[in-house]
């Protein structure tokens, strides 16, 4: 139904230094609606930087951010939230609110100040943790809940604010693998139902299968960006690895190992002659 | 664990409590108690011109009515400061004492003291404590901040320094002030904390401020949720954090520079009773920022009545018996925190 995939958030010659530090130095590239993005790259090449970009935790040093064809430096902040929402890679939560509290704090950049929450409101923070499995825990004290929980109410809270682009900063790193492909799962949902879905993800494998399209950034840059299945030669360069693909019942999975010469021509070759 | 906490029941605790200690500041607010009925008679219509009766009328009318008042003012709005600050650094550690803030306040009251603009008390003395208040706040905030983290220990460390300097400042004025019996009187009030003498003149020092800290505070409210959250997330959930920064900065030093203002350096209100509202209704601000005023306007108050009744007829000085309620509680929160790793 939502075919006509639409660019969300774009990124222009995008530049930020932290500490002295060129963290992103560049970099060009979009989300689109409808898909799952997944953004991978090795500890440090600035994918979560990027995301930050984004939402504005760090100061763009040069190029231009459009979030919806806007500036995003020019939105302000509540509106750039019902656009972009994000589920940050920290979880931790120190404070003793109920579950359903902090999800429906998903609701506040609609809320004017001192307004109440509406029962709408309430409806759609009631059917964000209804879709992440987190009704039952409404009333427990989120700082008594697992991480794997911690991270499905969070997520809940993205969904709440209602944007169309939601950005996970490494959303499965706490959980274990029943939970991680729930999550994957329901991301998939998410984009079908016309989201722009945008994940960082370490586990290059779930990444492959799960994500419609894959930006590897590498040094603070888009080293490239395409469907999985083009970017394996990519990702044996920038990770210095051998990917192995197997096959098993319809599907493909990846397995990884230190290539002799550092993922040279022989890795190439193998795929070669798979395809 | 997970039992409701139905904010606006305690908030009417709160209240009853805070009526509680106010009336029993003006029975036993003194060198000896006025009975309720005696109160009722003294402030009546037909009191003699002389007599008994008419000593207590003044006393209550001229002492301690405006002492229950400043003293409910002041409990105020340290834990209201203190709940900003709380929520703002994310950290029940933060508090008006702990961060300097009061030693700033105190050292720019003691400087218009000393430097002769006593005249001018009702503006001198107060902006200067909020001048202080701010400076204080600023640099300790501006220090610990790094990159949108707050690091606790770097709060902390700065608290402890810019207390030690704001405190040698008053030291110093006080050394230079030795000869001059009201400036080192004065300067020791504020440095101990205390109610004494402070009459209706007093209420201009701190009631504006607080009345309009409150409601303002209240629309930071929701985003300080938020920030409880983390900066990231409360900075992606449309809350504006840079502005809640400035904004609970400057309500906080309003608010503890006027509460310096009237009573000097009192310690631990605004560390304790946010916290202990805190652990009875939960964290979130739209209940905290107003039960915690009530609360700590009580707990000030009970503390005053101790203060005055212990070794009667002379008077402890309030803030030690704050501090001495407040230490323990500091130690226990600590304790408890070590506990938890």
């Amino acid at each position: 139904m939502s075919d006509a995939r639409k660019t969300t958030v774009a990124l222009d010659g995008v530049e930020v230094r932290l500490g002295g530090r060129q963290v992103l130095a560049g970099v060009r590239t979009g989300f689109e609606s409808s898909r799952v993005t997944a953004i991978v790259g090795p500890n440090g090449a600035g994918k979560t930087t990027l995301l930050r970009s984004v939402i504005g935790t760090v100061p763009l040093r040069a190029g231009t951010v459009r979030v919806d064809g806007e500036d995003r430096t020019r939105m302000p902040p509540r509106r750039l939230a019902r656009s972009v929402a994000l589920v940050p890679q920290d979880i931790h939560v120190d404070f003793s609110f109920r579950v359903k509290e902090v999800v429906m704090m998903g609701r506040y950049p609609h809320l004017r100040p001192l307004e109440r929450e509406r029962a709408s409101d309430r409806e759609i923070a009631r059917d964000a943790m209804r879709l992440l499995g987190v009704e039952e825990l409404g009333e427990r004290d989120v700082t008594t809940l697992s991480e794997g929980e911690c991270q499905r109410v969070l997520v809940a809270r993205a969904l709440a604010t209602g944007a169309r682009t939601l950005l996970l900063d490494e959303p499965i790193s706490h959980l274990d693998v029943s939970h991680r492909l729930d999550l994957l799962d329901l991301l998939r949902d998410l984009a079908a139902d016309g989201r722009a879905v945008v994940v960082v993800l370490h586990d290059l494998d779930l990444a492959m299968r799960y994500a419609d399209h894959i930006i590897v950034i590498d040094h603070g840059a888009v080293a490239g960006e395409g469907a999985p299945g083009e970017m394996l030669g990519l990702i044996e360069g920038v990770f210095a690895v051998r990917v192995h693909v197997v096959a098993e019942g319809g599907e493909r999975f990846l397995g990884f190992s230190r290539g002799r010469d550092r993922a040279g021509r022989e890795a190439e070759r193998d795929r070669e002659d798979r395809d | 664990m997970s039992a409701r906490r139905p904010t606006h029941r305690w908030t009417l605790v709160y209240a009853v409590a805070l009526v509680v200690a106010m009336f029993l500041g003006l029975v036993f607010g003194g060198d000896r108690p006025i009975g309720p009925a005696r109160i009722l008679e003294a402030l009546g219509s037909d009191v003699p011109e002389e007599g008994d009766l008419r000593i207590d009328r003044v006393l209550l009318i001229e002492n301690r009515i405006p002492r229950v008042i400043l003293g409910a003012l002041v409990g105020a709005s340290l834990a209201l400061a203190g709940a900003l600050m709380q929520g703002l650094f994310r950290n029940p550690l933060a508090s008006p004492g702990i961060l300097g803030a009061t030693a700033g306040g105190a050292f720019g009251a003691v400087l218009a003291v000393s430097l002769g603009l006593g005249g001018l008390t009702l503006v001198a003395q107060p902006l200067s404590a909020v001048a202080g208040t701010l400076f204080a706040l600023t640099v300790v905030s501006m220090l610990a901040t790094i990159r949108f983290r707050v690091s606790i220990l770097h709060l902390l460390l700065c608290g402890i320094a810019v207390n030690t300097l704001f405190s040698a400042g008053t030291s110093l004025i006080l050394t230079f002030s030795a000869d001059r019996y009201w400036v080192s009187r004065e300067i020791i009030h504020w440095l101990t904390g205390s109610l004494s003498n402070r009459g209706w003149s007093f209420m201009p020092v701190i009631l504006p401020f607080f009345v309009v800290s409150l409601p303002l505070s209240l629309f930071l409210a929701r985003p300080l949720n938020l920030l409880l959250m983390g900066e990231e997330s409360a900075h992606s959930l449309g809350a504006d954090t840079d502005s809640v920064r400035r904004w609970v900065l400057l309500l906080t030093a309003l608010l503890t520079g006027g509460a310096v203002a009237v009573a000097g350096m009192i310690g631990f209100v605004g560390l304790v009773a946010p916290h202990i509202v805190r652990l009875i209704q939960g964290p979130d601000h739209r209940g905290l920022l107003v039960s915690a005023p009530l609360f700590g306007g009580a707990f000030l108050l009970a503390c005053d009545v101790v203060a005055q009744n212990v070794i009667r007829p002379d008077e402890i000085q309030l803030g030690i018996i704050t501090s001495l309620v407040g230490g323990p509680f500091f130690l226990y929160l600590i304790v408890r925190d070590r506990g938890r790793e």
